[in-house]
């Protein structure tokens, strides 16, 4: 490392700096002064941004070729006369094909672009209220699916590029976020590492991209095709997701000072019956279905009216949830000269939850500086942030923030003493729960003009995650058995350096663009935790002072690394026909000898049409472009260690003592039988894609549409492959899966009124289809239903069906009478489970094999269940509108999915009271709904849509693996109305202001969905399953104001 | 010009040099395949592991408390004790019905068998290409390794025997494959090939093992050439029983082969049986007459709540529980077992005189001066008696008496059960006085009233059904008694769901799950079963 330091220093040194200064100025039609242009001499490469009165200095001499660019004004070109200053004259455009769009190492203008990529200004997600910004890429980007399936402060959206292949034998009952693949976000060039290793119920459960502030993100392109990603090769599978943050600006320091505070509102409770009228209906439902004998013996609970203990109006909900605050201030300092410049920016959000100690704070600071040297051929660009994140999560997680589980809500009947009420919420006001976590992010940027054309970029970055947690429950929580405290440590260390050449260089009609590159990153996880139990006082709320015996610990340690070669070549003739190819080769320290290195080629092909004589100049179609690529892109294994056997330590356990560790005081050591085989031959998981795209341009950008059209096929895809019961292990993973995803994204945008007009109105408009297929299963496809899931299995992997598809019985309707129900003709037996036959008023399921008899044999393929329902949405995407009138500017977004199937266990559980022990008191026990407005099974004869109540009947028919319970999660929100005023520029001059701008938002203002039964159809868990659990999705209302001075 | 490219190409050539190293991490979370199987310890520790393995084998069942090795030796025969209904279908096998969802999916399961086996054979393909020299600690380093060796074939055998009896025909594997995910599929090897390994391994392990053990601490808990002998004393008398169902004559070869083996037990001096004022220690484990136990001592943290006892104790020995339990000893299972004969004066029908007659007759009544019916018995006078038989409860929550482990060892192997098949023995070479000494011998040390003792003029079917009573009060709960009524042929009068027709169907194995045979086409279901499941 030394030498390569010591001729590093020769090699900067040795450059002699020389050369003329070329000035000049950059001025609107208008003749106003633009600051911020950025001109660059063509012919040395060297660049440098105008300052606040427009002006600029450049290297270079006389003949050389300047051009001036700007986002929102055409890309000008200027030769370097003999005159001492060089003007420039912008013309505005609404064009954005010379905006600049990030492909992986590189940047290219949207015009020659060749890869399917969709980008998002930061503009537009300034100061909306949300805790990270994954959330807020919701419907507005083609090809993204964001589903904000929780409405928890801080919570991790589901973030799918161009559908998702994560597939798993297990149903995760907490870990949904990785339910759908996650794409690789790279922020300013630096991928991170957002993997855990510890799953979110052991760890701080925050999302990882919430401690990046929304406010410093200057732009989000999104790197949908093969042909875009596989410039990040082994990891660029699912997407790449690109952020770059906010940086310096030439001139004055320009101070932004913005804030909002709102409230946050809980949406509608869920409809309960209260009072005297549960205990009629409760009452109703028993008098029909109990023995006169039994009826006699009913609950104290429900009989004893005139009992003060029992004559309750609670509305048990009630009790959690609460009105939240949401505050956020930023500050920003940015300024500079052409040599230097520095933004420096500092946030802190605020958001309480709508259930009671739930929230999320977060502080940020982010550094960014830039300076040039030697003759400004070399710049340094160093980026500092840090971020804090606290995050209160009530009892639970966020699967189940509450404590009382909603299929489990007491009766209202029970009057809530003091005393209840406070053991109720004392897990609330009484745990301790400090859960926090913080991220350091340090990037060194250098870069060097070794020649005209010819750039040398080194990137290093050390990113380091922290999370704590620290919790204690006092002994009143945890039944009397004395305090239980725990502490958790996770900790997460990459360091990485990144080191490429860049080339570009015009002959005549010909101009290639090259790029050549190596990179290596080290990555080092670790994690500390120790509980206790039993404690003695409730005063001692850390793992300290319990008895050795109750007292456990474990700390981890994992390393990977990763070394990768990486190149592309660009060529275009003309600007008219594209050409672009990239290749990654990828080492990874998680795969064995024989396959550690995979490599991920990928082409593309672009024609611009309307450069062609025929369609040139042409003043309505100002661009029309083909794009088609093709590549491969990967996958890395989510453990670090599958090459090893790896022994399972203190594996003393059996069944009646888990924790066991030893055999007779001997630690005693196995190999991991359960998924621990050696898997030397494990192999990339790969995803090869094509893609075709057309651009289309009219009016000089007045209309814009973009249509790609996709096939991605992810093979080799890694899967837990069942061994035979004799080898002794139980799983193992291999490189065994097929799953495609095809479709479209579409996206258009429009000026819909002329541009002379006052009153603008922008309408951008994005719609993605995603179809998911399984296309192979291991052993010869075989349809596989999901471990792990509750006791009514109800998802299943088969060819040719979607992911996690549903797996159910059909519902025909309910019996009406005995006449209804269908008789074996060769045996006279009525229609039957293995639990009985059925009697009027039970549900009807289809018999699909005709046997008479509807299996119930739940762990496995049942002869009587269909694939039926695809949990994944087919249609997503967005609306956004913005209406501008003089200072005024109105936004309306629309996000919307269609094509879900939901299937509804909150409503099944209320029913299903079939196989309980003690049915009776748990149908009086719990909350339940109002019978009355629901045409359910009372007597023979009636036509009901719901079957009988369900009590202790053992005959399953309220399954909830039925099509009966089986919704349409098609939505459409109206998610955001913001209305912003900015102050004229009279008056803010008049203060020395630039710029005032007060603004309203109001977040999630409405839904319109097809289920009438869902009470939202996109709080519904990746699986496709509302369970009534889960954290509801606010509503949220801030004002707020941005100052720049 | 030149300089700079100088300068890429040492960058370039830096970091080629060092990248083979640079993709290389290895694990220090846990140990693997090749880092292990280097000292001493590591050989203990998979051994212990092993055990541990076979310990989850016998105490694992459904979610509820429902040791299999209780459940297949214990439960199956109604006559010892109820099963109550609480949901997961146990009750089921009361009445030899195994086909329950969960009863299939839990006991019908050959997954923790194998897990065993696995070990077992890992530790006998590896315990002898670990050097010499990388036993430092070891003064003896080829007895540790044949000890190690020995201990692994003997857990093969026990684990082999286990399934034996429960499903008669099962896959053999007694290789370490070298990359399980190509492991073939295996079909049932029939019960004679299976007998024929046992056989093998546990000669092997006879050979293998010395009589003392080299660290105190491992007595009982470990195998001996005590343990090995009575594996094979058991194995030989199965073998001489099962081999042919359809003769109800032992074949004469083996039953002389499990004799010597018990008399090497006896010859030994090892053993000696406990003395009766001590007799609950023999079942918290490591009393002198035990000869294979799993320890389950929570004084190392191994107790366990889903014990055989968690299924009958009740509040008055575990104060977490209500006091109701799943199980309770059946009332005519203590009336055929502890009785005594005594003159009872009734009213009696005289044919001859044609009245009734006012005089004392010869009766069986309850008698409870059998230690082993006072000591593992209570609430006797109720309708529902419990077996306190396991009671040692330790409170993890001393404080309060929450979180209960208990802390039995569970009993495999003992002195006592040696010398009772002593007496099966005798009988199956028509030594019948020598089957009743004895009987009677156990009857007279636990203190039953002597009415009870064997008649000396009892035919050999009348003390083989004696013989039966005698192991259904010495060994109840001890996984042992489902074996002996099925060798002894004795099952007709404890087992109502077993007629002689489904015997010799073979009706007492267990069927297989149909889960296991999704990844082994070679598998076929338990010839009884077929068409059931």
């Amino acid at each position: 490392m030394k030498k390569a330091l010591i001729f590093l220093s020769v090699f900067l040194t040795s450059l002699i700096a020389f050369g003329q200064q070329i000035t000049g100025t950059v001025r609107d039609k208008n003749g106003k002064q633009l600051a911020g242009v950025t001109v660059r001499n063509t012919i040395n490469s060297k660049s440098t941004q105008t300052d606040q009165q427009g002006n600029f200095k450049l290297s270079g001499k006389v003949g050389d070729v300047l051009e001036a660019n700007s986002i929102g004004y055409e890309r000008t070109r200027v030769v370097a006369g003999q005159t001492e200053k060089v003007i420039f004259t912008m013309t505005e455009t609404l064009s954005s094909l010379d905006e600049a769009v990030v492909i992986g190492y590189q940047t290219t203008s949207r015009k020659k672009a060749t890869a399917a990529i969709s980008s998002i200004s930061g503009k537009e997600l300034e100061n909306l209220p949300a805790a990270s910004f994954d959330m807020l890429l919701q419907g507005r980007l083609a090809g993204v699916n964001v589903q904000n399936f929780s409405g928890a402060p801080g919570a991790s959206p589901t973030l799918a590029v161009r559908g998702t292949s994560a597939i798993s034998l297990n149903y995760s009952n907490d870990d949904y976020y990785n339910v759908i693949s996650n794409p690789l976000y790279v922020i300013d060039g630096v991928p991170q590492p957002t993997e855990q290793f510890v799953s979110p119920n052991t760890g701080t459960g925050t999302n990882y991209l919430a401690g990046l502030n929304p406010n410093d993100i200057e732009s989000v392109d999104v790197l949908r095709d093969a042909s875009a990603a596989a410039i990040y090769g082994s990891r660029a599978a699912n997407g790449v997701i690109m952020i770059t943050t906010k940086k310096g600006r030439n001139g004055d320091p320009r101070f932004m000072i913005s804030g909002y505070s709102g409230l946050t509102q809980r949406p509608q409770l869920r409809e309960v019956t209260l009072g005297r009228t549960e205990r009629q209906q409760k009452l109703e439902v028993l008098k029909n279905q109990l023995t006169r004998n039994d009826y006699r013996y009913l609950p104290i609970l429900l009989t004893d009216s005139l009992n003060p203990a029992f004559n309750g109006n609670t509305d048990w909900q009630d009790l959690f949830y609460q009105k939240g605050k949401i505050n956020s201030a930023d500050l920003s300092v940015s300024g500079g000269s052409s040599i230097s410049s520095y933004r420096f920016s500092g946030n802190y959000y605020d958001e309480q939850g709508i259930i009671k100690a739930t929230g999320f704070k977060r502080y940020t600071g982010r550094l960014n500086l830039s300076t040039k040297a030697i003759d400004e051929r070399l710049t340094i660009n160093p980026i500092v942030s840090y971020s804090y994140n606290k995050r209160a999560r009530g009892t639970g997680s966020d699967v189940s923030p509450i404590a009382l589980s909603a299929g489990s809500m007491p009766t209202s009947l029970l009057s809530l003493s003091p005393a209840k009420r406070d053991f109720m919420l004392g897990a609330y006001d009484k745990n301790l729960d400090n859960n926090e976590s913080s991220n350091l992010n340090t990037n060194l940027n250098l870069i060097f003009n070794i020649a005209p054309g010819l750039t040398f970029t080194s990137q290093s970055a050390y990113i380091r995650d922290i999370a704590n947690r620290l919790y204690n429950r006092p002994s009143a929580l945890m039944s009397g058995a004395g305090n239980y405290s725990s502490a958790f440590s996770y900790e997460s260390n990459q360091v990485r350096i990144s080191n490429f050449l860049t080339y570009s260089k015009q002959f005549g009609k010909h101009s290639i663009n090259l790029l050549a590159g190596q990179e290596a990153e080290k990555n080092r996880i670790q994690t500390i935790a120790a509980w206790g139990g039993q404690g003695v006082s409730d005063q001692i709320q850390v793992v300290t002072g319990f008895l050795q015996n109750n007292i456990g610990a474990s700390s981890d340690l994992q390393k990977w690394s990763q070394l990768s070669y990486l190149g592309r070549f660009s060529y275009d003739f003309d600007s008219k026909y594209l050409f672009s190819g990239a290749i990654r080769a990828d080492g990874s320290s998680r795969f064995g000898e024989n396959n550690k290195w995979g490599y991920f080629p990928s082409a593309s092909v672009g024609w611009i049409l309307t450069e062609e004589s025929f369609l040139k100049n042409n003043p309505h179609l100002t661009l029309l472009k083909i794009r088609g690529s093709y590549g491969l892109t990967g996958a890395l294994p989510p453990s670090n260690y599958l090459q090893y056997n790896l022994y399972s330590v203190n594996n003393g356990g059996y069944r009646g003592n888990d924790g066991a560790t030893s055999y007779n005081g001997q630690v005693a050591i196995t190999p991991n039988f359960t998924n621990g085989v050696a898997q030397k031959n494990l192999s990339w998981e790969r995803n090869r894609q094509w893609n075709i795209g057309v651009d289309l341009e009219l009016y000089k950008g007045r209309f814009t549409s973009t249509i790609d059209l996709f096939n991605k096929e992810n093979y080799d895809g890694l899967f837990d492959v069942m061994l035979p019961v004799t080898s002794g292990y139980d799983y193992a993973k291999t490189n065994s899966v097929g799953i495609r995803n095809s479709g479209v994204d579409i996206q258009l945008s429009a000026d819909v009124l002329p541009r002379s007009s006052t009153l603008k109105w922008r309408s951008n408009l994005n719609l993605s289809y995603v179809k998911n297929r399984i296309m192979n299963l291991p052993n010869g496809g075989r349809d596989l239903v999901m471990d792990g899931d509750r006791f009514d299995k109800s998802h299943i992997l088969s060819v040719g069906s979607p992911i996690n598809s549903f797996y159910l019985y059909r519902t025909l309707g309910v019996f009406s009478t005995l006449e209804d129900i269908p008789v074996n003709p060769y045996t006279g037996e009525r229609y039957r489970n293995s639990n009985g036959v059925f009697n009027p008023g039970d549900f009807y399921f289809e018999d699909v094999d005709g046997d008479y008899f509807i299996d119930v044999f739940n762990s496995g393929l049942n002869p009587d269940k269909r694939v039926l329902g695809d949990p994944n949405f087919k249609w997503t995407g967005g609306w956004n509108n913005v209406f501008t009138y003089k200072d005024f500017s109105l936004t309306l977004f629309f996000t919307y999915g269609f094509g879900r199937d939901v299937l509804n266990l909150f409503e099944s559980d209320q029913f299903n009271n079939s196989t309980s022990g003690d049915a009776v008191y748990n149908f009086v026990y719990y909350s339940i709904r109002d019978l009355d407005k629901l045409n359910i099974w009372r007597k023979p004869g009636d036509q009901a849509e719901y079957a009988k109540y369900d009590i202790g009947t053992y005959r399953y028919y309220y399954t909830s693996a039925q099509t009966f319970f089986l919704e349409s999660g098609s939505y459409m929100r109206f998610k955001n109305l913001v209305l912003s005023y900015s102050l004229p520029e009279r008056i803010t001059k008049r203060w020395h202001i630039s710029k005032v701008r007060v603004f309203g938002i109001m977040d999630n203002v409405a839904r319109w969905q097809k289920s009438k039964k869902l009470p939202d159809a996109e709080a519904v868990n990746p699986y496709g399953e509302y369970n009534g659990g889960g954290y509801p999705i606010p509503r949220k209302y801030t004002l707020g104001f941005e100052l720049t001075f | 010009m030149l300089k700079y490219k100088l300068v890429m190409l040492l960058i370039a050539v830096f970091c080629l040099g060092s990248c083979k190293k640079f993709l290389v991490e290895e694990p220090v979370n846990s140990t693997f395949a090749e880092a292990y199987w280097k000292s001493a310890g590591d050989l203990r520790s998979a051994l212990a592991g092993n055990y541990a393995l076979v310990r989850n084998v016998m105490n694992s069942g459904n979610w509820n408390p429902s040791p299999r090795y209780f459940m297949y030796g214990d439960a199956i025969a109604k006559n010892y004790f109820t099963i109550q209904y609480v949901g997961d279908g146990l009750e089921g096998i009361q009445d030899g019905d195994f086909t329950f969802q969960y009863n299939l999916q839990y006991f019908a399961d050959w997954t923790n068998f194998y897990k065993a086996i696995t070990m077992s054979n890992i530790i006998i393909n590896r315990t002898p290409k670990v050097a010499d020299e990388l036993l430092t600690d070891i003064t003896n380093p080829t007895k540790f390794k044949n000890e190690v060796l020995g201990e692994a074939y003997f857990l093969r055998a026990f684990t082999y025997f286990m399934m034996l009896r429960v499903w008669g025909d099962v896959p053999l594997i007694t290789e370490e494959y070298e990359d399980p995910i190509s492991a073939p599929e295996l079909p049932r090897s029939p019960k004679k090939e299976v007998m024929a390994q046992i056989e093998k391994d546990a000669t092997t392990a006879r050979e293998l093992l010395p009589w003392q053990y080299a660290a105190q601490g491992n007595a009982k808990v470990t195998a001996n050439k005590g343990a090995v002998n009575a594996l094979l004393a058991h194995f030989y008398l199965w073998k001489a029983t099962m081999s042919d169902i359809n003769s109800n004559q032992p074949v004469a070869e083996d039953v002389d082969k499990a004799d010597k083996a018990i008399d090497e037990i006896i010859g030994s001096g090892m053993y000696s049986l406990t003395d009766t004022a001590n007799y609950y220690r023999t079942f918290e484990g490591l009393s002198s007459e035990g000869i294979f136990e799993i320890t389950m001592n929570e004084n190392n943290r191994e107790g366990t709540n889903q014990h055989i006892a968690n299924m009958f104790l009740r509040t008055a020995q575990l104060s977490t529980v209500g006091t109701n339990s799943r199980c309770y000893v059946s009332q005519e299972y203590l009336s055929n077992h502890f009785y005594k004969i005594e003159d009872v004066w009734d009213w009696y029908w005289n044919a001859t005189l044609n009245q009734w007659e006012w005089k004392a007759m010869p009766s069986r009544s309850f008698d409870d001066s059998d230690i082993r019916c006072r000591r593992n018995f209570t609430d006797l006078d109720s309708d529902r008696p419990t077996c306190v038989k396991y009671q040692k409860v330790f409170y993890r929550n001393a404080a309060q008496k929450l979180d209960p482990y208990i802390s039995n060892n569970l009993i495999v192997f003992r002195l006592a059960d040696m010398r009772l098949l002593k007496a099966e023995i005798a009988l199956y070479r028509n030594q019948i006085p020598t089957a009743i000494t004895i009987i009677n011998e156990f009857r007279q040390r636990n203190g039953a009233d002597e009415s009870a003792f064997v008649d000396d003029a009892s035919s050999k079917e009348e003390v083989m059904n004696e013989y039966i009573l005698e192991r259904g009060k010495e060994l109840y709960l001890e996984g042992q008694i489902f074996y002996d009524l099925l060798r002894t042929r004795q099952y007709a009068n404890f087992v109502p769901w077993l007629s002689e027709s489904r015997f010799r169907q073979e009706g007492f194995y267990w069927p297989i799950n149909p889960a296991l045979f999704k990844n082994n086409n070679k598998l076929i279901q338990t010839s009884f079963w077929r068409g059931k499941v």
